[in-house]
């Protein structure tokens, strides 16, 4: 709390007063906004003569449309050379007013305005330019089969994505302005019956009270209402597809875009929505579980497989029936390491590379694959600094970091991974067993906007909240709609099956 | 400290304090007593139990919205009240302590012999503060979580039905007596410890009719009563009774004996996961410690820093004598008073009571 309230008092005195127009000179006026722009050079001013009397049109070049200003404000404002202007232009959006700084940031947001000598008020019409991607696949969370639509950098088109999809009255949108230097524009999206309105207020509260001097990302908002910034694991889903956005909004979640960012975050999730992909819902039932159920198991991998390795080879070996534990301590008898060293060693090469090859372009990250993957690994087991079941391990766990749909809930997996490591190391099973105690507690007890992260387990929410967290069920199991049917429609049998007329 | 749980919840809280460090050693325990009708003193004992839960439950009627460390005030007045509570804490700490000394005893005997007490202690009840610190909502959504793992070791005792088994070690019905019988459920009675916890729990299930709260917990009762029975049973079957007596914790040995392609030794791994009940044991008194001198979420929590510090310390001390016997005796015996005799005295006191009001007022 201290932290949000020490920047809000440094701007207090640098906030503007509300200042009014000088009336009169028309150079004034125009010296007036140019003083309050800064001077800057891509300010233009068109200047002429309606009706005998000075007026001028003035408005920032990048952010206006050359084409919009000459058809739709300077034509119709000469061929009808009459001083009501509002009633000529054709623009879209028409405005009026005297306070200075409203004048400049309608202008930074891309509205021309029309000054004139006598008028009081200054004419705003919006004007402004369009520039943006299209739409097109999010490449961090591609899908199989299913909407190739993701989101751009535009928050239009963003909230137009997603209603398309949801042509409802109920959806809402609200706006917000934060960043005290940039005044970027974020949305705030929920179903207004679905969502619960206590949580949808106390986020609407958060938002409000964020001080930023620049918002980086939607992430920034993220970390600013999360309640937990200490833990690994994200509490708000990132995403860039729409199609999953709307699943979430009409589960009744919340979600919150910002102009200028591709993504949307959503929220309040729990862990296990964090599980869930697309691609189960686009496939049949039977595999969409399947799926499901390997991205629990990869969970669990993830986080104690190389620390039960280590348990295992410097506490436990008699776990191993002696066919195996022969393999094991033969592939171990010329490493010089403590197996904890070992994996260290290994986990943090994965990373390496990984991080080497994520951002270069793909025919260099291919040559990084072959050097760090078949010449460090076999390199580093010929030379005995690590074992070749350490090698199997690690391998393993990374691909098992690699399932889980969200890239940053698989990277903090990873990271989870050393503490177990270094706890199997001293403590051997108690250890890990202690160690998964702290890392359930620990999401037992993160709430999101009052909202548990571990949302099935507690409260229990009764058999309808399993049916898709665990396993993905077919639709008609947890729709609510199929399963009390409108009276005189046609309904399917037992197990939904359609009996044959 | 109005936060609720449900009861559901409620359930989960209770099988999750019972079900912990008791039962690894508890067939042997009344195999040298009961003999082959062990398993008869394990419902003998759950039933004397549920005799004390009707008390309990009478006792919370008569002071709905109450804990019992609120009720004693009530009934006693606050010097003396406030003095039972101290007592309560303490005997909470005492039981917490010996719980703790027994979990190091067998992870010393069974996983790591050369590790110092000290530094087991300090993670086991390190981990239990980190717990109890939050509201019961948060402990219970961490026991409902945990208490899936009873399935599991479930499913892994069934594993145990490879080895050979003999029914008949369950026969006669009548090779011990009564008295035999009796004196195993004496001994189940201090491993079944831990359903004392609703005298402080009852207060905090929401919309808590009286009625349907008696049948949670003696839904729970009936579970770990069968689930120790069960236990009891497969151990019987499993071992010679001579052998049966002479081993500490029989419920491990049974798994010891298993082979398998992938693994062996499958009670490490059984006691890998036993770990999280025991641990939630101790979870549960610290929580009720610190809450039977406190009613403030603030305090609450600093006495739950204050108590775990005070169980390491009697754990420490416990753990460094050769002989447990005495004192186990002792503290026994002197919890049974404070866990049943004291509610049964409140509960008749409240009875006489009432009687008296009603009377003065005809």
């Amino acid at each position: 709390m201290k932290l949000l309230k020490r920047p809000g008092k440094m701007y207090k005195d640098s906030e503007q007063p509300e200042v009014k127009l000088i009336s009169g000179d028309l150079q004034a006026k125009i010296a007036q906004i140019q003083e309050h722009l800064s001077y800057t050079d891509d300010l233009k001013v068109q200047k002429f003569f309606i009706n005998d009397q000075s007026c001028a049109l003035v408005y920032l070049d990048a952010l206006v449309d050359a084409e919009i200003i000459q058809s739709n404000i300077i034509k119709p404002m000469l061929e009808a050379n009459s001083d009501d202007i509002e009633q000529v232009v054709t623009s879209l959006e028409v405005q009026r007013s005297c306070n200075i700084s409203y004048i400049v940031s309608a202008m930074l947001t891309g509205f021309c305005a029309f000054v004139s000598e006598n008028a009081e008020d200054v004419v705003l019409m919006s004007a402004a330019q369009f520039v943006g991607r299209s739409i097109d696949e999010p490449k961090s969370e591609q899908v199989i089969r299913g909407a190739r639509e993701g989101f751009v950098e535009s928050l239009t088109t963003n909230i137009y994505l997603l209603r398309k999809r949801i042509r409802s009255p109920k959806l809402k949108v609200k706006y917000f302005s934060l960043g005290k230097l940039t005044n970027t524009k974020v949305a705030m999206v929920y179903m207004d019956n679905k969502a619960n309105s206590k949580v949808i207020e106390e986020c609407e509260k958060r938002i409000s009270a964020i001080q930023l001097d620049y918002l980086y990302s939607v992430e920034n908002i993220a970390e600013m209402i999360e309640e937990h910034p200490l833990t690994p694991f994200p509490q708000v889903l990132k995403t860039e597809r729409p199609d999953r956005v709307v699943s979430y909004l009409i589960e009744g979640k919340i979600s919150i875009h910002a102009e200028g960012v591709p993504a949307a975050i959503v929220l309040p999730i729990s862990f296990f929505s964090l599980y869930q992909s697309s691609d189960d819902y686009n496939s049949r039932w039977i595999i969409g579980s399947f799926y499901r159920f390997l991205r629990f198991f990869s969970f669990l991998v993830t986080i104690s497989l190389p620390a039960i390795y280590i348990a295992i080879v410097s506490y436990h070996s008699e776990v191993l029936p002696i066919g195996i534990l022969y393999s094991v301590k033969v592939s171990l008898t010329y490493v010089p390491f403590p197996p904890l060293m070992e994996a260290l060693t290994m986990q943090i090469i994965l990373e390496l590379l990984k991080e080497a090859a994520i951002r270069l372009p793909s025919s260099i990250a291919q040559t990084i694959g072959i050097v760090g993957g078949l010449v460090i690994g076999t390199a580093v087991v010929e030379a005995h600094l690590v074992s070749h079941t350490m090698i199997v391990v690690i391998g393993l766990t990374a691909i098992a970091s690699f399932i889980t749909p969200i890239n940053e809930l698989g990277v903090s997996l990873r990271i989870l991974g050393f503490p177990m490591m270094i706890a199997a190391s001293l403590f051997g099973f108690f250890g890990i067993a202690i160690m998964i105690m702290i890392i359930f507690i620990h999401l037992c007890k993160i709430e999101m906007l009052g909202v548990p992260y571990f949302t099935p387990f507690g409260p229990f929410q009764g058999k309808m909240g399993f049916k898709d967290i665990f396993l993905r069920f077919p639709i008609w199991a947890f729709n609510k709609q199929a399963q009390n049917p409108i009276p005189g429609t046609p309904k399917q049998q037992i197990f939904k099956r359609w009996k044959r007329s | 400290m109005n936060i609720s749980i449900t009861r559901t919840q409620l359930f989960f809280l209770i099988i999750k304090t019972q079900i912990g460090i008791g039962l690894l050693s508890l067939p042997s325990e009344i195999q040298s007593s009961a003999k082959g009708n062990a398993w008869i003193s394990v419902l003998v004992a759950g039933c004397a139990i549920q005799l004390l839960l009707l008390v309990y439950w009478h006792l919370y009627k008569q002071y709905p919205q109450h804990t019992l460390s609120q009720i004693t005030v009530r009934v006693f007045g606050a010097p003396i009240g406030k003095t039972l509570n101290f007592v309560y804490f303490l005997s909470f700490i005492m039981i917490a302590g010996y719980a703790c000394t027994l979990y190091v005893q067998l992870v010393h005997n069974w996983m790591l012999t050369l590790t110092p007490a000290w530094a087991l202690l300090l993670l086991i009840i390190g981990t239990g503060i980190y717990l109890a610190l939050e509201n019961l909502r948060v402990i219970a959504r961490f026991f409902v979580l945990a208490s899936t793992l009873f399935v599991i070791l479930l499913l892994v005792s069934l594993l145990t039905f490879t080895n050979d088994m003999h029914i008949t070690n369950l026969l006669p019905l009548s090779q011990s007596g009564m008295k035999e019988i009796l004196k195993g459920s004496e001994k189940t009675f201090f491993s079944l410890l831990g359903f004392e916890v609703i005298l402080f729990f009852f207060a905090q299930v929401e919309s808590s009719t009286s009625r349907g709260l008696l049948g949670v917990v003696s839904l729970a009762n009936g579970f770990v009563t069968l689930f120790y029975t069960y236990f009891v049973v497969i151990c019987l079957i499993g071992f010679n009774p001579p052998s049966l007596e002479q081993m500490n914790e029989p419920v491990l040995y049974l798994f010891k004996g298993l082979t398998f392609q992938l693994f062996d030794r499958l009670d490490l791994i059984f006691l890998t996961i036993w770990i999280i009940p025991m641990t939630a044991t101790i979870v549960s008194y610290l929580c009720i410690a610190g809450k039977s001198l406190t009613t403030s979420q603030s305090s609450y929590r600093k006495m739950i820093g204050v108590t775990g510090g005070l169980v390491f310390l009697l754990a420490s001390y416990l753990s460094t004598r050769e002989d447990l016997k005495s004192f186990s005796k002792w503290m026994e015996y002197g919890y049974l008073v404070m866990i049943a005799a004291l509610p049964i005295l409140m509960w008749s006191l409240t009875l006489l009571l009432k009687n008296n009001a009603k009377r003065g007022q005809a």
